[in-house]
């Protein structure tokens, strides 16, 4: 569920014990050894975020279709291009890439174009993600949205009486010690760089721009940051503890506040932030191509999709699931006016390029530039 | 004469097979698991990486691009591991010494209280550190009831300083026992008896103590070190944001830029550089501690 | 109490609760003595001898070595050494480096240090196991490192913790001519502490005799074996043969036959008298009681008559073979019978 957040998931004890030299090959190894059931036409290979393939437990689908599924969850959506790469195509049928990652494993044929008229629910989705799913990657569709959310910038009233206006209040005086960043790379970087910049989309920023979204982001980390959170809940038990007042966040930690007994609220900062879409998608000849369709429309379906929603406090994409969300969810995705919601929460069509076009910084070069953050 | 030496023979033998059956699950293991995959990451560790693909190759030069690239980090790591190490180690000593030496029928109730945190999740211990050294924590809150301070100190949280006691707490117990061990088999008449000679209760330590726990010494402080510059969760918890370990950057190698080469010589190179920490801390404790 | 003592308790005490380890106790050694606290095992003696080592604190009382009041100084400031009973040799050291430590300690010039030490492995014949490591001498080796270890810094009271214990019994006797060799070499003070006591009468010019945490006879080995203090006493230094008896008008009835003049008030009292002062068939005249023979034990010199009187008390008797005519035999009568100017009449508790 926290695709952004991806190092949340991967705190785990056991990899902590096996040290920093086998890291690698924990989830390398696991890739590769383990088996394969896509040879049975019942049973469907689901390689995704925990909790996603919730919906299709939901009412008898699984009976319906005479199907099973055998899950294999990530911590980081790079686990799935690891696991597709290493002999995953051909024996994975789902994998839940965030939505700027498509076109790009698309093109690298990890990824089967969807046919989206053998998905019954696909007209019922909300104008935005039908839109979306259209026009990446020059009209071919490499996965269905299923799920969004945002970078949300989150203050507690009590000791912040003012909203603020900008992400820049994060580096005033007054702030200082009391505001936490996010610790994902993605996260950091798209929200920042058009703070640091101007720039429109952060996906297609040049060199100079890079670095002083990096610039930015190491004053901020030396002189203001009480802290980098190191998971969702992390973030949330900040603001619970009065650890900080103001955070990069994510809308469901309004709700795990409230749950605390502390009031935390959405600010709209003028620079706007980064959307999170995650979609469903089929993987480059999945076994079980037919029955994939049927397991992408049924996470899709106005049941499933309310019932997630709902559940997980996280939008949804089917207008007919709207009705069915709880009023505490329907206002932390401002549904009466989603178009302004999506102005504020941006999305970006793809990832920063593989390759250089000798004008756009390159996912290498983003990740350096995140490195030297790091290091400083 | 000659049936009792092949009776010998015979028995010799049959213990010998009993002796392989024994080890063979752990040098299964230990081969098949860490010896095999370690080798496959060593090899890859000389490869090329291009864009989602590595290629065989042989580039000494990844070593040479880690310590250029990642030597502030992975000094950073190194002096991370030595401070928790020292401290942990030091700690640890002082108490087995305590309940080998001081607590009389009273240590093994010590011992088993020390032993009992061993118990619960090594994330627990990191939230129960938080709660304890937070801005509502246990420490801050009796500092305001008190009325000893007027606002909550930061500064006991999200540095160094929190890491250290963190990791200790977490350390502690397993670098308590073999200490307490070594400390279990010194008899207490060579404490009394360098005293008789003249020799205060810290030379006695030095003199005596030490050089005789010296294994154990080295035992638990290349436990601590090896755990503590592996891990990157305490220091992202509890430590100054963002000060990311080497081990987020090898994690980073692997999972989010799939450059398996770079990842692998990183690793090695963290692995040596332990090994070269650990040697050193051996040859010193070893000229710190020999009899002159 | 002499007043140029070397070493002087007054008063010492140690309690631990509300058992009295060491009652009160006053003590005097002179300077050149080998002294010896003898005693059963509980008797209080090795505490009283960690008080003197700085080892165990008084709970009362004052501990003087030469003139200085050292009862609140540690072991490390006091001018005595001690030879622990498991010896407690550094394991980690070779037996130069054991020896050699303390002097370390006190940061004489390298050059003394290596000549003091070889002379010291000399004086214990330890020279050619110099580099040694310690876990790997035999137990007298060990016995003598811990003895040069202590020596080699010239303490004024050498105290000796049961040092020959863990020995055995021919190596003991080794030692036992070692020890006293080097009490006379030296000259120094020693300190035994014994449960032993022909180790005791074997070593020491005088002796205190413990019992319950209080010394109950002090004096030279041959006066407390002669005059023993109590029935304690006489059984505990040598073997002593206990009769009872009860006293009425200066006469002491020992039984039907056995009656004997002893001045002293009327109530039981205990007759005692070493093995070898039981005679058979004793002149008339001298007191004298019939005993039935359980065992007789031919030692060549010596044999040993063990009886029983006809209440059941146990009598001792070492006669020389020489001048038995006969030998009694088991279950056979006897009348055994002693000079009363070599008995002890002492009144029973």
């Amino acid at each position: 569920m926290q695709s952004p957040w991806s190092p949340s998931a991967s705190l785990s004890r056991r990899r902590l014990l096996q040290g920093a030299a086998t890291i690698g090959a924990v989830s390398a190894f696991g890739g590769v050894a383990r088996p394969a059931f896509a040879a049975d036409p019942k049973r469907v290979s689901y390689v995704g975020w925990e909790g996603y393939d919730s919906g299709f437990h939901v009412g008898s689908f699984l009976a319906d279709n005479n199907a099973t599924i055998d899950t294999t969850y990530i911590n980081t959506s790079e686990d799935m291009t690891t696991k597709l790469r290493s002999g995953g195509v051909g024996t994975v049928d789902l994998t839940t890439y965030n939505h700027m990652y498509n076109p790009l494993m698309g093109e690298a044929g990890l990824l089967t174009a969807l046919d989206v008229k053998r998905l019954p629910s696909f007209d019922k989705l909300l104008p935005q993600f039908k839109k979306m799913a259209a026009s990446e990657s020059d009209g071919t569709c490499y996965g269905v949205p299923f799920t969004f959310s945002s970078c949300a910038l989150l203050y507690n009233p009590k000791k912040i009486p003012v909203a603020p206006t900008s992400w820049k209040d994060f580096l005033k005086p007054e702030y200082k010690g009391r505001v936490a960043l996010f610790s994902d790379m993605l996260t950091n970087i798209l929200v920042w760089a058009p703070v640091a910049t101007g720039v429109k989309d952060p996906t297609r920023m040049n060199k100079a721009q890079l670095d002083q979204t990096i610039e930015m982001l190491i004053t901020l980390k030396k002189d203001h940051v009480r802290a980098m959170p190191a998971s969702l809940g992390d973030g949330a038990e900040l603001l619970i503890r009065g650890e900080a007042d103001m955070i990069m966040g994510w809308e469901p930690m309004v709700s795990w506040c409230k749950a605390k007994d502390v009031e935390v609220k959405i600010a709209k900062p003028v620079e706007g932030t980064w959307a999170f879409v995650d979609t469903f998608n089929i993987a480059k000849d999945a076994p079980n191509l037919e029955l994939d369709y049927a397991f992408v429309e049924q996470a899709i379906s106005v049941e499933a999709q309310a019932a997630f929603g709902n559940a997980n406090l996280l939008g949804v994409v089917n207008a007919d699931a709207v009705k069915s969300l709880t009023p505490e969810v329907k206002a932390l995705y401002d549904f009466d006016n989603l178009d302004a919601y999506f102005q504020h929460a941006r999305i970006y069509p793809r990832m920063f390029g593989t390759e250089s076009d000798g004008e756009h910084v390159t996912y290498d070069e983003v990740l350096d530039g995140y490195e030297r953050f790091l290091k400083a | 004469m000659g049936d009792g030496f092949g009776s010998r023979a015979f028995r010799f033998s049959s213990r010998h097979v009993v002796t392989v059956l024994l080890l063979a699950p752990a040098a299964a293991v230990f081969f098949g698991l860490f010896v095999a995959s370690l080798s496959f990451f060593f090899v890859q560790s000389f490869w090329k990486a291009t864009t989602f693909r590595v290629v065989p190759d042989f580039r000494p030069f990844n070593y040479v691009d880690v310590i250029a690239g990642y030597g502030g980090p992975l000094l950073r790591t190194l002096s991370m591991g030595l401070i928790v190490a020292s401290v942990t180690t030091m700690t640890a000593f002082f108490f087995a010494y305590v309940v080998r030496f001081s607590l009389g029928r009273f240590g093994p109730a010590a011992l088993l209280v020390a032993l009992t945190t061993l118990f619960g999740g090594y994330l627990v211990k990191i939230y129960a550190w938080r709660t304890i050294l937070g801005a509502d924590g246990i420490i801050n809150s009796a500092l305001l009831n008190l009325g000893l301070i007027d606002a909550p100190l930061p500064f006991l949280l999200f540095n160094l300083g929190a890491v250290v006691v963190t990791l200790t707490y977490y350390l502690l117990p397993l670098a308590i026992l073999p200490l307490y061990g070594a400390l279990s088999d010194i008899d207490e008449t060579e404490l009394a008896a360098a005293r008789d000679m003249g020799a205060g209760a810290l030379r006695t330590i030095l003199d005596i103590v030490l050089p005789q726990a010296r294994p154990a010494l080295m035992a638990s402080f290349a436990l601590c070190f090896l755990l503590a510059a592996g891990d990157y969760v305490t220091p992202a918890m509890v430590g100054s944001p963002g000060n990311a370990m080497f081990g987020n950057f090898i994690q980073s190698q692997f999972g989010l830029r799939m450059n398996t080469p770079s990842g692998a010589a990183m690793s090695f190179t963290l692995i040596a550089a332990c090994m070269i920490v650990l040697a050193a801390v051996g040859s010193g404790l070893r000229r710190w501690l020999q009899p002159r | 109490m002499p007043p140029d003592a070397l070493l002087r308790l007054d008063g010492v005490t140690r309690r631990y609760g509300d058992h009295v380890a060491v009652a009160p106790t006053d003590l005097s050694i002179q300077a050149g003595d080998f002294f010896a606290i003898l005693g059963p095992s509980g008797c209080g003696k090795t505490t009283l001898l960690r008080m003197i080592g700085g080892f165990v604190a008084p709970s009362a009382g004052t501990v003087w070595i030469d003139g200085a009041d050292v009862t609140r100084l540690g072991p490390e400031r006091r001018p005595s050494g001690m030879v622990f009973q498991n010896y407690g040799l550094f394991q980690h050291m070779t037996v130069r480096q054991n020896i050699a430590y303390g002097l370390k300690l006190r940061r004489e010039p390298r050059a003394r240090i290596d000549a003091a030490v070889d002379e010291m492995m000399d004086l214990v014949h330890l020279r050619h196991l110099a580099d040694r490591p310690a876990p790997q001498l035999s137990g007298g080796q060990r016995q003598r490192v811990a003895l040069a270890r202590a020596l080699i810094l010239k303490p004024k009271v050498l105290l000796l913790d049961e040092p020959l214990a863990a020995l055995d019994l021919k190596l003991r006797k080794t030692m036992h001519g070692e020890l006293r060799a080097l009490h006379q070499a030296i000259g120094g003070t020693f300190i035994l502490v014994s449960h032993d006591q022909s180790e005791v009468m074997t070593l020491a010019d005088r002796v205190a005799v413990m019992d319950g945490g209080r010394i109950v006879q002090e004096g030279s080995p041959r006066d407390i074996y002669t005059k023993p203090a109590d029935a304690f006493v006489s059984t505990f230094i040598g073997e002593a043969n206990v009769i009872p008896g009860i006293r009425r008008g200066g006469r002491i009835d020992l039984g039907p036959d056995a009656r004997l003049d002893h001045a002293g008030r009327d109530g039981p009292v205990n007759i005692m008298l070493r093995p070898e002062q039981m005679e058979l068939d004793p002149p008339s005249g001298a007191p004298s009681l019939e005993a039935s023979v359980v065992d007789l034990i031919f030692l060549g010199p010596f044999t040993h008559l063990h009886c029983a009187l006809d209440d059941g008390v146990r009598l001792l008797v070492h006669l020389e073979s020489r001048k038995l005519a006969t030998f009694p035999a088991p279950g056979g009568r006897v009348r055994l019978g002693w000079n009363p100017s070599e008995q002890l009449v002492l009144d029973a508790p």
